[in-house]
């Protein structure tokens, strides 16, 4: 049997002429091959030379075949170059050899012998060796499990006789198998349903329940290029050898199960690849999920079982218990599991101690980490440690979260915005992050951002602890990252001003670059990555592309190991794909870039100001600290620059330095990050009352930030000993420039400050509870622009009902047109018919925010809505003056949730499936994946190998 | 060539000479990247605010006119805490647009009493530009308490009035009239400033006006013996209009009447057009005698808040050829400070004021009438006899904006004041609803006197900003009110949207 065998062929046709025993008659059979087979066969001169289509199989050759071999009475005939027989109908013998099968001269002879002395035996198996080195065994002898899956009796071994005791065994290899001509023909030879593995198995385990016997004949060698999945291929990967063997597994399992059982089984395949696939995940081999479920379609809509089942049925004369004693038992399984994961871990282990130069790893006690934390931290919660008491922190950008953690996670995926007049469509993806975020703290949701605004300095002190311990050499450096990271003025400018988004990203942005790094290496690690790059762009989408560009940067500087990092972005993509459509559907996507959470207009930073690391545009808070304290003769922006200078020094010195392939890079993810702050001013993506709403720079200055930061860790690496000293001015200054903003909470210039929690008036929120969907009309004065208006329903819009598909909406629905018209009337005195608006919109209250005191558009809004008889004023409460209008309201139609429509539905299946799977691969348990093939191994030396080169 | 072959030095060498070119590299990208974004000008994109101009749906407009002199308790002194009309006083009203109807206000607190009125402009029709309503009504009293005449524009309503002026020392009653024309209740807080600074009233705040009702209340209840009080309204609910009427009794003799305004908003530039000085000799003479100090001409000023306040007044005379004067003081914040007139000529003078802090302002000047004649009166050394006198309070006028309407009630020697405090010289046409149109030319930081006819209206157009009041002035009669603005009402409204 050949198939594209040219390489090999020669060699076996040679070695098939040098038998001691020659075959009576050898049957040649080209498989289609498009190579020099054919010539190579017909110069060899078979008995016949039988040319069969691609794609036939190996058991599918020999049948064919078998049908030309003439009816002597000679012993035995041989095949060559491709299924070989010899035949007689009593004492006729087929031995079966690939292309690859060169046989030792004395093979067949061995096989003769012992098939000779023992009549019961019907299939005789020869031991195989690599063809490369004959001293290795590939394979000798098959059994199963309990379960029924094959498992080899021997692989990879070095032969020392050790298993020329093998004798009866329940299966063996195809390839340089000897099988009596009566049998195979009476049982059918091998199974259609098997073209490839475990055929062989399955017709020994066939003729072992027709009370027949399988041998291993030690004696008998005979070489092997590859299992039978090889078979007239180059090569099989590793995650075909896997659907195939897992194919066979399934379609034998349905074979031999009893009929009552078939039933059973088939139902079993889908959830069964499900559960499998999950454990492919946490043990790091995602390679194999495509198999399983490959393998079960495939088999489960195969035909053939059912032909198979009678072909078994027909000539089984034992029980199955005649088999029994050669399964292997469950305990060897194990053990061998073990040796195999054994031998994982010792190549790992031994791999980082030839690749990797002795570095001494910077030790997060010994080195001042923990201290460095614990620091941080106490100015944490010196600065925001008034929250904590509180039930919220709200303003900027920051609304509360849902009541509950359920309603969070309905906010996430396909459904009806329930922000302003809402809008069936996408949620940000950064409603996921806050379901995340809120369920930690599930007993009261918001609690988990006061949490987070108190502990967002250790955090990222410790991330960027990390981080920087794997690129610099000196140990004490990590120290000086932390203390940058935590004080750095994107991460206070973003507390400050509630974008929470820009926080998260800010935090997540070095391990995001750690993992990222590891990627190459570690399935955990890509997969790590890529959750955290969902979570980053996210929390800030602004980021995206510039961490596009330096994912391209990182698959083209490890293109070998592509099939790792190349994920990194799919988390991501899932969860942005339904935003990404709808808003490149309604012609939009700019606002794409848009920020989540509470919109902000912000007045913007100049360049200058965005390059030092200004993302508000109010110099860190220190010209209103200068005012405020009267020091005379210091101008803010000097003392700004004068402040942020070591940083900047340092990060330039880098380049003039030793340690250029750090410092590169760095400087340039500096200038991605500077780029992005400075086009984010330029993207409008929405207003609130007359202001445009930009992106906000926060998160690409995070970003210039670490580049800065990673220059001047590079810079302070090359120095040598007077690294301390430097290193400690640059933190110094650092906390210094961060002063104001730190303090910004405390003395008030912070847009967030801790609050109860309520978005709208008590009495609203109070009556939300017995109708969610009462109306509030929120009419802003801006005055000489006019006046704005919005609709909150219910308790108001909580933080995770945001939506950017809302609020970068371009133009005003109907009803946002019929909210300006009542907004338009009731800001003044007007004839309009009120109480049929109100009813209508399902408006019960109307409150205006306190506006300036010479505000004349606000004075005249509250009079008229004073002199409003539809209306009966409330008072004045903390957030405005409140009217309610007590008449009946229609009630306002149930809107569809996330789950409430198929898009939806199959949408968050979706994101269980992709999230669900990357957790998987991403738990740090389970991994250095079991590789059943040293010799793959061993193209691999190790996943380590190519150690921590630096960025 | 290798470097090998140059030695160690010379690759060191070329090393750090390529750094060097790298780093001059590095800074020089920055730079440029730096200069880029602080000089070149971004486009901007995406979407920017979105927003719809609403016009209201027009409705009636109204204004409230004060009504009739009144008195508490009737003439025999019963009856203290009622309020008891006296005579009826006349109203003129024009509109740009359509009539406007007169109507009777409810008088809640006496049935027996004339009421006051209200002017009421029904919408025009769609979508034709609103009409101004305009009117103002004035009344001569001689009653044995009460004499002397006065003038009042009729007002719109609002949930803030400064009012200024009135006093509650003896012989001097200040009452302060609510109305409230809206549909809804009205809660109104009063708070009273005085020399000594703010008066802690008792019943001051809460007081209910009903719908279409009046609450009359007398001042001297909450800050009895106040010579310079200023009260400041805030309601809640329904608008109110709110004056004042102060009537002057010195000893046995009836000293005047005035129905006071509101004055605008505390402000930085305050302007009170059109403070009539009239027989200043023989206000000057009278003003020695017990009782009639409070003839001469003060100007009322009162800096809501703390901490002192520098004051710039400026008086603009109106014949255009006597410069302005110039004067300087400091005032406490939160005290209501008197601050005497100067000596001016008979006519009437335009005060500005201008302070840091912002102020609300008031003048108060006084006729007087002496026996005989009136310039042997004066120079005699004999004791002055007041024959008749009047008082009236100026308040500061609010801006107009092109367009205004004045109905000029009728009244002794009506006289329409501009004033124009821009830079440039403001051309104002007067379209009287009888007679001729006019062109007049307010000079730059001038003011200009006008005579008009009493019962006719006169609508002002054609200038950008000026600032106009109405003055009366007789023997024995004195009265001026301010010209307010059209009404905001039923102007388009920007809406921006909030999306969410």
């Amino acid at each position: 049997m050949a198939r594209n065998g040219g390489k090999h062929l020669g060699r076996t046709l040679a070695a098939i002429a040098a038998q001691t025993t020659r075959p009576e008659v050898t049957i040649a059979v080209d498989v289609s091959s498009t190579d020099d087979t054919e010539a190579l066969l017909s110069a060899a001169r078979p008995t016949h030379l039988l040319s069969v289509r691609e794609g036939t199989s190996f058991g599918s050759a020999v049948a064919h075949a078998a049908q030309f071999a003439p009816e002597t009475t000679a012993t035995d005939s041989a095949a060559s170059g491709g299924p070989v027989l010899g035949a007689a109908r009593s004492n006729d013998w087929l031995w079966l050899l690939g292309h690859d099968n060169a046989p030792a001269p004395d093979a067949l002879a061995q096989l003769l012998a012992a098939v000779e002395v023992a009549p019961s035996v019907v299939v005789a198996g020869p031991k195989l060796m690599a063809l490369d080195d004959p001293k290795w065994i590939v394979d000798f002898g098959h059994t199963v499990t309990r379960f029924g899956a094959s498992v080899p009796l021997v692989t990879g071994e070095l032969d020392q006789a050790q298993h020329d005791t093998q004798d009866d065994v329940l299966g063996v290899a195809a390839a340089g198998m000897l099988v009596r001509r009566v049998v195979w023909e009476e049982l059918g030879g091998f199974d259609p349903g098997l073209p490839s593995v475990d055929a062989s198995l399955d017709f020994a385990v066939r003729a072992r329940l027709a009370g027949h016997r399988v041998v291993l004949v030690p004696g008998a060698r005979v070489a092997s290029a590859g299992g039978p999945e090889v078979f007239g291929r180059a090569s099989s990967s590793a995650a075909r050898t896997f659907r195939l063997t897992r194919a066979a597994q399934l379609h034998r399992r349905l074979v031999y199960s009893p009929a009552w059982a078939v039933v059973l089984h088939w139902l079993s395949f889908v959830p069964l690849a499900v559960a499998r696939s999950i454990g492919d995940l946490i043990g790091k081999r995602p390679g194999a999920i495509g198999g399983e479920f490959g393998a079960a379609f495939a088999t489960a809509f195969q035909g053939g079982v059912g032909a198979a089942r009678r072909q078994l049925r027909r000539h089984r004369r034992l029980g199955w218990g005649a088999i029994a004693a050669l399964r292997m038992p469950t305990s060897e399984v194990r053990e061998l599991r073990a040796q195999a994961r054994e031998s994982e871990l010792a190549e790992h282990d031994a791999a980082p101690a030839t690749g990797e130069p002795a570095v001494a790893r910077a030790g997060f006690v010994a080195h001042a980490g923990l201290w460095v934390i614990v620091l941080v931290g106490i100015v944490g919660i010196l600065a925001f440690g008034a929250a904590i008491g509180s039930n919220a922190v709200t303003g900027g950008g920051l609304r509360p979260l849902s009541a509950t953690a359920a309603q969070l996670w309905a906010n996430i995926g396909i459904g009806w915005r329930g922000v302003g007049t809402g809008m069936f469509g996408a949620a940000d993806p950064f409603a996921l992050v806050l379901a995340v975020l809120g369920s930690l703290t599930f007993w009261n949701p918001t609690w988990s951002i006061v949490l987070l605004y108190v502990i967002a300095l250790p955090l990222a002190a410790l991330g960027a602890w990390f981080a920087a311990r794997r690129v610099v050499a000196n140990p004490w450096l990590p120290a000086l990252a932390a203390i940058l990271w935590a004080f750095s003025p994107p991460l206070l400018s973003s507390l400050a001003s509630g974008h929470l988004g820009a926080v998260i990203a800010h935090l997540l942005l070095p391990w995001l670059f750690l993992t990222a790094l590891g990627a190459a290496r570690s399935w955990a690690s890509g997969a790590a990555a890529a959750l955290l790059f969902a979570a980053v762009a996210a929390g800030a989408p602004s980021l995206v592309p510039a961490l596009l560009v330096l994912f391209v940067v990182l698959l083209v500087s490890r293109p070998a190991r592509m099939h790792r990092t190349i994920g990194i972005p799919v988390p991501a993509l899932v969860l942005f794909a339904p935003l990404i459509v709808q808003q490149v559907l309604v012609g939009n996507p700019l606002g794409l870039l848009a920020d989540p959470g509470v919109p902000v207009a912000g007045r913007g930073a100049t360049g200058w100001q965005l390059a030092l690391a200004d993302a508000s545009g109010s110099l860190e808070g220190w010209p209103a600290v200068l005012s405020g304290i009267h020091v005379p003769g210091i101008s803010a922006p000097l003392l700004v620059v004068v402040l942020f200078s070591p940083i900047a020094i340092l990060a330039f010195l880098a380049l003039f330095l030793p340690g250029t392939r750090r410092a590169v890079p760095a400087i340039l993810v500096a200038l991605l990050g500077y780029a992005t702050a400075v086009l984010a001013q330029t993207v409008q993506v929405g207003s609130v009352g007359a202001d445009a709403v930009t992106v906000w720079s926060g998160p690409g200055l995070s970003l210039f930030w670490l580049g800065m930061a990673a220059a001047a860790l590079s810079a302070l690496d090359a120095v040598g000993r007077v690294a301390s000293p430097i290193s400690v001015l640059a933190a110094l200054a650092t906390i210094a420039l961060a002063i104001p903003l730190l303090g910004a909470m405390i003395i008030g210039t912070s847009a967030v400050e801790p609050s109860t929690g309520r978005i709208l008036p008590a009495l609203v929120t109070a009556e939300a509870v017995g109708a969610p969907t009462v109306g509030t009309l929120v009419i802003t004065t801006l005055g000489d622009d006019g006046i704005s208006v919005a609709l909150e329903r219910g308790s108001g819009a909580t933080l995770d009902d945001q939506s950017t598909i809302v609020s970068t909406k371009r133009d005003a629905n109907a009803e946002d047109g019929r909210l300006a018209t009542i907004a338009g009337n009731l800001a003044t005195r007007s004839g309009f018919d009120f109480e049929k608006a109100f009813r209508s919109l399902g408006v019960s209250f109307v409150l205006v925010p306190p506006g300036p005191d010479s505000d004349a558009t606000h004075r005249t809004t509250v009079e008229a809505l004073d002199g409003n008889e539809t209306l009966t004023p409330v008072g004045s409460t903390s957030s405005g003056k409140l009217w309610r209008f007590e008449g009946a309201v229609d009630s306002v139609a149930p809107h569809p949730g996330n789950a409430d429509t198929a898009i939806g539905r199959s949408y968050l299946l979706a994101l269980a499936i992709v999230f669900g799977a990357a957790l998987l691969l991403a738990v740090p348990i389970g991994g250095r994946g079991r590789r059943r093939n040293p010799p793959a191994a061993a193209e691999e030396p190790a996943d380590t190998f190519e150690g921590d080169d630096h960025v | 060539m290798s470097d090998s072959t140059r030695g160690p030095g010379a690759r060191r060498f070329v090393v750090a000479g390529a750094r060097g070119v790298l780093g001059l590299f590095g800074v020089g990208i920055a730079a440029a990247s730096l200069a880029a974004a602080t000089f070149l000008p971004l486009p901007t994109l995406g979407t920017g605010p979105s927003s719809t101009i609403v016009k209201p749906v027009p409705s009636a407009q109204q204004r409230i006119c004060a009504g009739p002199i009144l008195r508490l308790g009737n003439e025999s002194g019963q009856d203290a805490t009622t309020a008891i009309s006296v005579g009826r006083a006349r109203v003129t009203s024009a509109a740009t647009i359509g009539v406007p109807r007169l109507e009777n206000m409810d008088a809640t607190q006496n049935e027996a009493n004339v009421p006051s009125q209200r002017l009421i402009l029904d919408p025009s029709a769609e979508g034709t530009a609103p009409g101004i309503l305009a009117g103002s009504q004035s009344q001569i009293v001689g009653d044995n308490e009460y004499v002397g005449f006065a003038a009042s524009e009729c007002a719109k309503a609002s949930s803030d009035t400064w009012l200024v002026g009135g006093s509650t020392i003896t012989g001097r009653t200040t009452l302060l009239a609510l109305n409230n024309p809206s549909n809804v209740s009205s809660t109104v807080s009063v708070e009273i400033f005085g020399e000594n600074g703010a008066i802690d009233a008792s019943g001051a705040e809460g007081i209910t006006v009903a719908p279409g009702g009046q609450q009359i209340l007398s001042l001297a209840g909450f800050a009895p013996r106040v010579v310079s009080p200023v009260v400041h309204v805030v309601s809640t609910g329904g608008q109110v209009t709110a004056n004042l009427q102060e009537s002057i009794v010195r000893t046995l003799a009836p000293g005047g009447v005035d129905v006071i305004g509101a004055t605008t908003r505390a402000s930085t530039f305050s302007v009170i057009p059109g403070v009539v000085v009239a027989n200043h000799d023989s206000v000057e003479a009278a003003g020695g005698l017990d009782g009639y100090q409070d003839t001469a001409g003060v100007l009322r000023i009162l800096v809501p808040g703390t901490g002192t306040t520098e004051v710039t007044v400026v008086a603009i005379p109106e014949d255009g050829a006597t410069e302005p004067s110039t004067s300087t003081l400091s005032v406490e914040g939160g005290i209501v400070t008197d601050i005497p007139l100067g000596d001016f000529a008979d006519g009437a003078v335009t005060l500005t004021v201008t302070s840091d802090k912002p102020a609300v302002v008031a003048a108060r000047t006084s006729t007087v009438t002496l026996a005989g004649d009136p310039a042997t009166a004066v120079d005699s050394q004999a004791e002055p006899v007041v024959t008749a006198t009047d008082l009236a309070w100026f308040v500061a006028a609010p801006e107009l904006a092109s367009t205004a309407l004045v109905s000029v009630a009728e009244g002794p020697n009506p006289t329409l004041h501009l004033v124009n405090t821009s830079t440039t010289d403001a051309v104002v046409t007067i379209a009287a609803s009888q007679g001729a149109d006019t062109t007049v030319t307010v000079p730059a930081g001038g003011a200009i006197a006008i005579p008009v006819v009493g019962a006719l209206s006169y609508a002002l157009g054609d200038f950008e900003t000026i600032r106009a009041s109405v003055s009366y002035a007789g023997d024995g009669q004195l009265a001026g009110f301010v010209v307010s603005p059209p009404d905001r009402t039923s102007q388009p409204v920007t809406v921006f949207h909030h999306f969410g």
